[in-house]
């Protein structure tokens, strides 16, 4: 048997404070010590990479085929976006032993990543008043 | 160009640094217990010395070891050494930076660390602990960094790139960085 590990969420595009449930399964070959899930949002780009997990839930005593189900209340800020010099973004991440698997996720209004780029062109050609 | 999507952001800079120079941590780990739990990684800035600490720091709490990281930064700093005397002395400790302190202070902090079971630092000279690993930068490591992360071609001289940055690598992927998400 092949270790697999899958995290799946209801939702990949969410309002900032909203609430997310999914399900992490995994089928391992021995069973593992632990295992968690756990809700982050880190930092791409430039500067070095930071990660902050926001909250995380342990599957207590875990087995080596399961199915977890998991909900997380999200925070109001950051929200997901991209910049030139740094993006955000959130993600759910299992981690099961050794083996992990993470979902991608969006937080922001309407759940529409924030193109900060996009903005300082549309500024560059406002009309100044 | 977006952040998460240029080449040359810096998650995929660490991580190749670390893996071009060839290092096997778990062949450091074996080294370590050798000389007693004493190292240091020698190098010059950017060459991925802190990099490597972060892995041993993982790879030590793999094996058990709690591990207290003390970092230090380019404008000088200090260690504080209340801290170093209420330290557990089961705990690994790990400096980084350890050229920025007052030889007087270093070799207290030697002193305080003499009954912990591990004390790895990072330098970019011989820090009077046994060499765990020297990082070298190179030209031709440079090359291959930048071939790694961007198949295309780059308008740049990278010779002269990596003599104006005095070898440190980083500083180098950092510029093309900004040349590349300038697009």
């Amino acid at each position: 048997m092949s270790n697999q590990i899958r995290v799946q969420l209801d939702k990949d595009h969410v309002n900032p404070g909203a609430t997310i449930a999914g399900k992490a399964g995994w089928e391992l070959e021995d069973s593992p010590r632990s295992a968690s899930v756990r809700l982050f949002w880190k930092t791409s780009g430039k500067g070095t990479e930071d990660i902050v997990i926001v909250d995380e839930v342990e599957v207590p005593d875990p087995s080596n085929q399961q199915l977890f189900d998991f909900s997380f209340q999200l925070p109001v800020e950051p929200y997901s976006f991209h910049g030139r010099l740094v993006s955000v973004a959130w993600g759910v991440e299992a981690v099961v032993g050794k083996h992990s698997d993470v979902a991608k996720l969006v937080m922001a209004p309407d759940g529409v990543v924030c193109e900060l780029s996009g903005i300082a062109k549309m500024q560059s050609t406002m009309p100044v008043v | 160009m977006r952040a998460d999507e240029n080449p040359f952001r810096s998650e995929s800079v660490e991580a190749l640094l670390f893996r071009e120079q060839g290092v096997d941590v778990d062949a450091l780990l074996k080294r370590l217990d050798q000389q007693r739990g004493r190292g240091s990684l020698v190098g010059p800035k950017g060459s991925g010395k802190t990099t490597l600490l972060l892995e041993l720091a993982d790879a030590l709490e793999e094996r058990g070891i709690s591990t207290r990281i003390v970092r230090l930064n380019s404008e000088g700093g200090n260690v504080d050494l209340a801290l170093l005397q209420g330290m557990d002395s089961q705990t690994a400790l790990l400096l980084d930076g350890a050229e920025q302190l007052p030889w007087y202070i270093w070799w207290r902090v030697r002193w305080l660390a003499r009954g912990l079971p591990c004390f790895i630092t990072t330098s970019h000279r011989y820090s009077h602990l046994p060499l765990l690993h020297r990082h070298q930068t190179s030209q031709k490591l440079l090359q291959m960094l930048v071939a790694e992360l961007y198949s295309e071609s780059l308008d740049v001289d990278l010779n002269d790139l990596y003599k104006r940055h005095g070898g440190n690598l980083r500083e180098c992927l950092r510029e093309l960085y900004d040349l590349v998400g300038a697009v």
